[in-house]
């Protein structure tokens, strides 16, 4: 295998005395797809903020292609080291267009001056339209971000994240609220980013982590429980009794 | 269909509104009477005010409650500059000054003048986006702290007797600019009129830059877009300096205008009002702010000369139907109306195949 | 000098407490800025001014009117806004056309004229050189039984607990059957209604107008920038340094430098404590 680019090491976070994170070490190779499951609140979230600065860890360093990313700010995170994020449920600029949700991703004109002498190049124009082809949205450019299905949101929110150019791609629960086609064509989509970056995928749809993975991280309890192939991971007795057994896992308590 | 995607879209609703308005505008002076003229160039001022705040409170979320502060202080630096030009005034006279102070002498040059009413603001500005964006103040918070900044310059000001002539503030000011003589009503109108236009050319400018596109995306979702990289604070902070010398120099043209300054007309009821004009309008697209302030004002105007100051009453009953019944305001609900019949367009297109995506 | 000034600052403490305590409860409970909070204040001024000085009633039914007159207002401006909770903009500029709206109705029904209110305890207390008049003694003993009264109704009350339950978590106090919008309406009426109990005892110390509301608002706003909206003794405590601030800059140098520093240093102070001087540390 190739060289690690993140390699998460005796993570801990505490929140009011509750241990989120306890103990957790995670190692990603480059160019690798990962997909981390776990039963809800199991830490899997609360580990993605750790590694894009959302949450500073009680203990622990996020080591990211030779950095020491721990507790850096999330602006630094994206743009120093590179490192895009799609929010579990999609996270939108609502009153915006699907066109400027993209753009204002698009890498390198972050600072002021930047964004105020920027012109709208054909290029540009192209690589926006470009990214929302790839996520099947071309169509709805000039939709509000608010106006769009779904499915289409959390495919907007994607193409944000690939319009950063990131190093590290991490996606949390895509598929969720998806229909079956959907979600199938979620699956292509990330398979197809796949081949240029490194991509980190949380997700709970079984059948769908069968369909994209490579190699499956299974947190339990905000630690580390099994890592290994669908196969191997399909096996494994422990994994089976906290995760698979307890349905999907999807017990959202309301009243 | 790539050329299909890049087509030339049609002018958002808006735009063709602000062609008309200005084409009213110009046309304006020419069909009343000079005293109609004489408030229409108030309002003008009030446009660019507006225009200010749209771009700070419409575009980036940031509602400010003492907008009048930045306005004032600019209105304040000129009215005092052409003070002193006239010689030393009686205020001064009484407090023992025999002669200018040299502090003050930099004011006896009109450009200085200019030059610091619209750089000062631009520092207050400055000073309060760094202490209030980088804290982790919110929302109300910003409100809450700009609305007791309005009534405490207008507190201060009330207490400069020597300087400022407290609370009956500075008066018998000239219709010039730049130190010019004075100017002739229509022409000074049309002046304005052409302040107003670069005015909004230059917001429009800066907001369809994607400086514009990060402004309306701190209002969307200020936490998502530190996860694009960028700074929000930075950008609120430059945004907050931009509205602020925009609001210095709409301060400056209200001087010729008015032509007297009180701390009462530059104080918390400006700072307010200047809110009820953005939102009667509708904010965050550059033609409600124009709108609203045309409206709302010459409703003042023309409802105060019947029932004089009882015109806020009714002001108040609009302003409450406003926020439960067209929230977005005037044009915003136009532009809404306009989103929805393309949206629905749109979905039909998709729906009869006619458009593949 | 120092004594004196001192004194005279716990009488500001008290003055700003009661202005600001009915705009805390409200904007802790239920996140709404309410932008008429001054002229409700203005109208327990004046309902005190009818009560005492047109009407010769005693002065204790005056501060009562006061109260009840604005919680009655409060309860019909609470009933209107509720509909826009969440939206901050629209708050706001729904309260500041109520507070347009009672301003102009008082002035139609009171006149445009000012007025003044009868001081109901004359005289002044002599403590070796300090000079503590009566009325002062009054407006701290009502500001702390103020204070008092409240924490016994949110710590003692069962619609107390209730109060507090839906300020901690609103969603979950639906859950569990509790009327959240007879809770509001109960906060906003009493909040308010504090509102006018402070304008009904401060109106012998100020100029009663229908105008006079909008210096209170930016009083009890700085006062909630310092102390937070999460207790009542936050506000407690930042009126206290408020007004002791206030009066001893006041003192040594002049009122207008003392407000506009004491306006800088809350600047300062909220770059490090955004969430005011007296609130925990929450995550």
């Amino acid at each position: 295998m190739s060289r690690p680019i993140l390699e998460a090491k005796g993570m801990y976070v505490d929140f009011n005395k509750f241990q989120a994170i306890a103990d957790m070490n995670l190692t990603v190779y480059d160019g690798e797809l990962r997909v981390i499951i776990g039963p809800n609140g199991a830490g899997k979230t609360t580990l993605m903020d750790l590694i894009t600065g959302k949450t500073k860890p009680t203990k622990g360093r996020v080591i990211f292609d030779g950095h020491d990313i721990t507790g850096k700010s999330p602006s630094e995170i994206s743009l120093k080291y590179r490192i895009g994020r799609k929010f579990q449920g999609p996270n939108l600029f609502e009153n915006m267009t699907a066109y400027q949700n993209i753009e204002v991703a698009l890498h390198g004109y972050s600072s002021i001056g930047k964004t105020m002498f920027f012109r709208r190049t054909a290029e540009i124009e192209a690589r926006v339209l470009e990214i929302l082809e790839l996520t099947g949205l071309a169509h709805e450019r000039k939709v509000m971000a608010s106006s769009l299905s779904h499915g289409q949101r959390q495919w907007l929110e994607m193409g944000m994240v690939i319009a950063q150019d990131p190093k590290l791609i991490i996606l949390d629960e895509p598929t969720s609220g998806m229909t079956a086609e959907e979600t199938a064509k979620t699956g292509r989509m990330i398979q197809a980013f796949a081949g240029d970056h490194t991509i980190i995928v949380v997700e709970h749809d079984m059948e769908f982590v069968k369909q994209i993975s490579n190699v499956v991280t299974v947190m339990h309890q905000g630690t580390l429980l099994a890592e290994g192939t669908y196969a191997e991971i399909e096996k494994n007795p422990e994994v089976l009794q906290v995760y698979l057994k307890s349905g999907d896992g999807e017990e959202v308590a309301s009243c | 269909m790539m050329k299909d995607l890049l087509k030339i879209k049609k002018l958002p609703v808006n735009r063709y509104i602000d062609i008309a308005v200005f084409l009213a505008l110009i046309l304006f002076p020419l069909f009343v009477t000079e005293f109609r003229v004489d408030q229409m160039c108030r309002v003008l001022v009030y446009i660019v005010f507006a225009l200010s705040i749209d771009l700070l409170w419409g575009f980036t979320g940031l509602m400010s409650f003492g907008h009048a502060v930045l306005f004032g202080t600019g209105g304040y630096i000129v009215a005092l500059s052409y003070t002193l030009i006239k010689g030393l005034p009686w205020h001064m006279q009484g407090a023992g000054y025999t002669r200018i102070p040299a502090v003050l002498t930099p004011l006896l040059s009109p450009a200085i003048a200019f030059v610091l009413a619209l750089a000062v603001p631009g520092l207050i500005a400055w000073i309060l986006g760094i202490f209030i964006f980088s804290s982790k103040v919110k929302g109300v918070f910003f409100s809450l702290i700009t609305l007791a900044l309005a009534q405490i310059f207008q507190t201060f000001l009330d207490g400069q007797q020597v300087l400022l002539n407290g609370s009956s503030g500075l008066g018998g000011l000239p219709r010039s600019i730049l130190g010019s003589g004075a100017i002739p009503r229509m022409g000074f109108y049309y002046i304005l009129l052409g302040v107003v236009l670069l005015v909004y050319v230059f917001c429009l400018w800066l907001i369809s830059s994607r400086f514009g596109a990060v402004l309306q995306a701190i209002r969307e979702n200020e936490p998502r877009l530190t996860f694009l990289g960028y700074r929000p604070n930075r950008f609120k902070t430059a945004v907050y300096v931009i509205s602020g010398m925009l609001a210095g120099l709409a301060g400056v043209l209200y001087i010729p205008t008015v032509r007297i300054i009180t701390p009462l007309e530059v104080g918390v009821t400006l700072s307010t009002l200047l809110l009820v004009w953005v939102a009667v309008g509708g904010r965050g697209n550059l033609t409600g702010a124009i709108v609203g302030t045309i409206f709302v004002n010459w409703a003042g105007f023309l409802l105060s000369e019947k029932i004089s100051d009882y015109w806020l009453l009714v002001l108040g009953i609009v302003v409450l139907l406003l926020v439960f019944f067209i929230p977005s305001g005037l044009v915003g609900k136009l532009i809404e109306m306009q989103y929805a019949r393309q949206h629905a367009r749109h979905k039909n297109a998709a729906l009869d195949g006619e458009v593949l995506s | 000098m120092f004594l004196q000034l001192l004194t005279n600052g716990v009488n500001y403490a008290a003055v700003l407490f009661l202005m600001a305590i009915g705009l805390v409860i409200i904007m802790g409970h239920m996140k709404i800025v309410n932008l008429a909070h001054g002229e409700l204040i203005m109208v327990g001024a004046y309902v005190s001014y009818y009560v005492s000085t047109v009407l010769k009633l005693p002065y204790i039914l005056a501060v009562f009117g006061g109260f009840f007159v604005s919680g009655l207002l409060g309860l019909i401006i609470g009933l209107i806004i509720r509909r826009l909770y969440g939206k901050l903009a629209e708050t706001l500029l729904a309260t500041f056309a109520f507070s347009l709206i009672i301003q102009q109705g008082v002035r139609l029904i009171a006149g445009p004229r000012s007025q003044n209110v009868n001081i109901p305890l004359n005289g002044t207390l002599m403590l070796g050189n300090m000079r503590v008049p009566y009325y002062n003694l009054v407006i701290i003993s009502v500001a702390l039984l103020v204070l008092l009264l409240t924490w016994l109704l949110l710590h003692k009350t069962k619609i107390g607990k209730q109060i507090r339950a839906v300020t901690e978590n609103r969603a979950m106090t639906d859950c569990l059957g509790i009327n959240t919008q007879r809770v509001d309406m109960v906060t906003f009426t009493y909040g308010t209604g504090l509102a006018g109990l402070a304008g009904a005892v401060l109106a012998p110390r100020s100029t009663v107008t229908f105008a006079m509301g909008v210096q209170f608002l930016t009083e009890s706003f700085l006062n909630v920038v310092v102390g937070g909206i999460d207790s009542i003794f936050g506000t407690a405590l930042s009126s206290v340094l408020i007004g002791e601030s206030l009066t001893f800059i006041g003192g040594y140098w002049n009122d207008v430098i003392a407000k506009v520093l004491v306006f800088l240093l809350i600047i300062i102070l909220i770059r490090f404590k955004p969430e005011g001087l007296f609130t925990k540390e929450r995550r």
